[in-house]
Formats: C-alpha cells, structure tokens, sequence
C-alpha cells in the first residue's frame, strides 16, 4: 500500500533556522529602540533638569536683589511693623482693660451720708468686688445693701449683694460690716 | 583571555547578548536616570513656583515701602504717639516717672513703686510689665488718680486695687491707704524678614480709630 505524504521542497530544520533569525533580528531591533527610547527619555530630562534648574538660579538671584533693595528700607519697615504691633495691642488692651473708676463711683453713689466705706478691693477680670464699711446704723447699713442693687445708683453695676459679716465695735459704737458685691458680666469695661 | 574570546565567540552569546545587554543598559538608564531626574524635576518646579510667588511678593513689599518711604515723617509723627500709649522696650524704665507724674498730678502721695511680678507675654508681639504700687491720700485723690490712670496717654491698668481707710486717733485725719498692682505694656524691637508681608496702613479705618482715640488721653 503506497503512503501519500507531501513533498517537502524546503526541509523542516532551513524553516526554523530562518524563522529563529527573524525572532532574533526583532527581539534586536526592539532591545535597541527600547535602549534607543530610554537613552532619549533620560538625556531629555537631564536636559530639562538642567534647564528648570538654571531657570531656578535666575529666580534666586532676582530675589536677592529684592531682598537687597528691602533691606534699605529696614529703618521704615521696623517703624511700620512697631507701629502695626503697637495699634493692635491698642484696641486689645483697651478692649479688655477694667475700668476701676465704675465700680468706685457705683460704690460712691450708693453709699448713704452716714455710712463709711473703709476699705475696697477690686481685681481685674473678677466679677466680685469686696467692700468694708462701718455705720452706726443697720437701718444705714440696709439702704446701702439696697443702693448697691438699685438701677438709678449701684446697680448699674451689681447685680447681686452679700452681707459676709456684721461686727458690732462697742468701743466706737458701731457695726463694721463686709460685703460681697457681684458685678455684672463685662460690667467694668466700657 | 582566551577563555573570555571563546565565550564571546560562542554563537548563542552572539545571537543574545546585543538585545540583553541594550535592554539591560535600557532599564538602567529608566531606573537610575529617567526616574530620579524626574522626580529632581518635579522639586525643581515646585521651587521655581514658590520662587516666582516670592519674587511677586517681594516686589509687593518693595513698592509698599518705598511708598511708606515717601511718607516718613507721618510714620515717624504716628510712630511717637503710639510709642507714648505702649512703649518700646528700651523705654519701660519711663514708667516709673509717669506713674509718679500722673500720682503727682492727683495730690497722691506715692509710698511704694517698684517694678515686680513677672514680664509675661500678652498675646501676638505684646509683652506685660508690672508694678508693685502703694500710696496714702484722701478719698477724692484717690477717684482722681484712677480716673487719671484710665485716661493717661501711656496705658496703665490696674490688675488689682485694694484700699482702705484709716483715722489718725491723734489728729483724726483720715487717710486712704492704697495698694495696687499696675500692669503696662511694651512691645519689643520686631524681627524683620523679608519674607514677611507688611499688611499695615496708614489709612487703615481701625489705626484711624486709634489714633482719635490717642487724642482723648491726657499726657503726663
């Protein structure tokens, strides 16, 4: 029985030598584009480094001649920046300060005729105020406690009075008393 | 040698070592060049950036200061007023005699005055000063005195007052003996930089404000 096969006119091993060749011939041509690329893509960027980086030194240079031409007005810029500082700190500390002369004057137009205030202490920021007093009358004594509270005098400024002790001085015959004033909130500032 | 020529001569190295060695020397090129060079240029771009933003506010600053230049004599006139209220560093010393002066102009006598407590920072560029202050006087010289201390043109501020009354049983002179801590302010000599914007007017509506409001306070 007679076997067909085909006629091989170029043999098997010639074939896959050749295609092997151009296998090779490709992967060559593509390891040197890619060494071609990435040669290329490196040296431009070193090239636009260097050139950002002279771009750089220009704008560091420019700004040492400005930093120069400030420098001769140091004399005006430490004037206007004292002066900033100085207008700020104006309207904080006017803003924040206690006048003391409020709560002196509250506790002077409340006081009646015969009743002495022998002693006050005011701190800042505080909303309590200590007064000491002597009166040879409790009825006297009472009308302050009153006045203190009283919108038309004390009580502009306090809204609320304690009576802390009541001592009776026999020897001067009368009673020497301290109360504990509570002053509105912000009542001492204007 | 000979061994390096018969390697080099060994047909699969010369079929593969070209593309292997090209490839090779490619990746090193992207990893050791390509890639930190581009990040160099990212900094590098940043920086100009910042740069350029300095430059404009550089020059900002220059033609701000050369108009304040120009106004100098305003500043300087403005600069004295407020150097009155709140002192510079180098004039804290003054306190004492203005706080005797106002004292004086009160009828009140002074019996203790001495800087004490601790020079605090007030906030921002603002420093405290305090004294320790005692005097002796009637009622009325004393509601001067605070009145006077309120409307000084150098800011004092009581941060405490304590007064209180005695008799001399001989004479029966009365007398209010008081004792007070004074707080005053200063500010220190400030920094320059050049980098630091100037965001100060002349014409700012609150240094208006300050400045009318200097007008009012009484100088001792």
């Amino acid at each position: 029985m007679a076997e067909r096969r085909e006629i091989e006119l170029i043999p098997k091993e010639i074939e896959a030598a050749k295609s092997r060749d151009t296998l090779v011939r490709r992967i060559r041509l593509i390891s040197f584009l890619f060494f071609l690329a990435s040669l290329l893509v490196s040296g431009g960027i070193f090239a636009f480094s260097m050139n950002l980086s002279t771009k750089l030194a220009d704008l560091e240079e420019e700004s040492a001649r400005q930093i120069a031409q400030i420098s001769q007005f140091a004399g005006i810029e430490a004037k206007v920046l004292g002066l900033e500082d100085k207008s700020s700190a104006l309207t904080k500390i006017l803003t924040q300060r206690d006048y003391f002369s409020i709560a002196s004057a509250a506790v002077e137009t409340s006081r009646p005729v015969n009743l002495k205030v022998t002693g006050v202490t005011i701190q800042k920021d505080s909303v309590s105020i200590t007064i000491n007093g002597e009166t040879a009358s409790y009825v006297t004594l009472a009308a302050f406690l009153q006045n203190l509270v009283d919108e038309t005098k004390g009580g502009k400024l306090f809204t609320d009075v304690s009576l802390s002790s009541v001592n009776q001085n026999a020897s001067k015959g009368t009673a020497e008393f301290v109360i504990e004033a509570t002053t509105k909130k912000n009542g001492l500032k204007r | 040698m000979a061994t390096t020529t018969s390697f080099l001569n060994r047909p699969e190295v010369r079929t593969w070592g070209p593309p292997i060695v090209l490839l090779i020397i490619g990746i090193l090129l992207i990893v050791l060049g390509a890639i930190p060079s581009w990040g160099r240029v990212q900094d590098t771009q940043a920086d100009i950036a910042a740069e350029q933003d300095r430059i404009v506010a550089l020059k900002g600053k220059n033609i701000k200061l050369l108009d304040f230049s120009d106004q100098s004599a305003e500043i300087d006139k403005q600069f004295a007023v407020f150097d009155q209220a709140i002192s510079s560093e180098s004039k804290v010393p003054e306190l004492l005699t203005q706080v005797q002066k106002i004292s004086s102009a009160c009828g009140v006598k002074v019996t203790t005055l001495q800087f004490g407590g601790e020079v605090a920072k007030a906030g921002g560029n603002l420093q405290e000063v305090r004294l320790q202050y005692a005097s002796e006087s009637s009622f009325s010289r004393l509601t001067c005195l605070i009145s006077a201390m309120e409307s000084a043109s150098r800011l004092v501020e009581m941060e405490s007052l304590r007064y209180s009354l005695s008799v001399n049983e001989e004479t029966g002179v009365e007398t209010i003996t008081t004792q007070s801590t004074l707080l005053s302010y200063y500010t220190p000599t400030s920094q320059l930089s050049p980098d630091n914007p100037l965001t100060f007017s002349l014409s700012g509506e609150q240094f208006l404000k300050n400045i009318e409001l200097l007008k009012g306070f009484k100088t001792y």
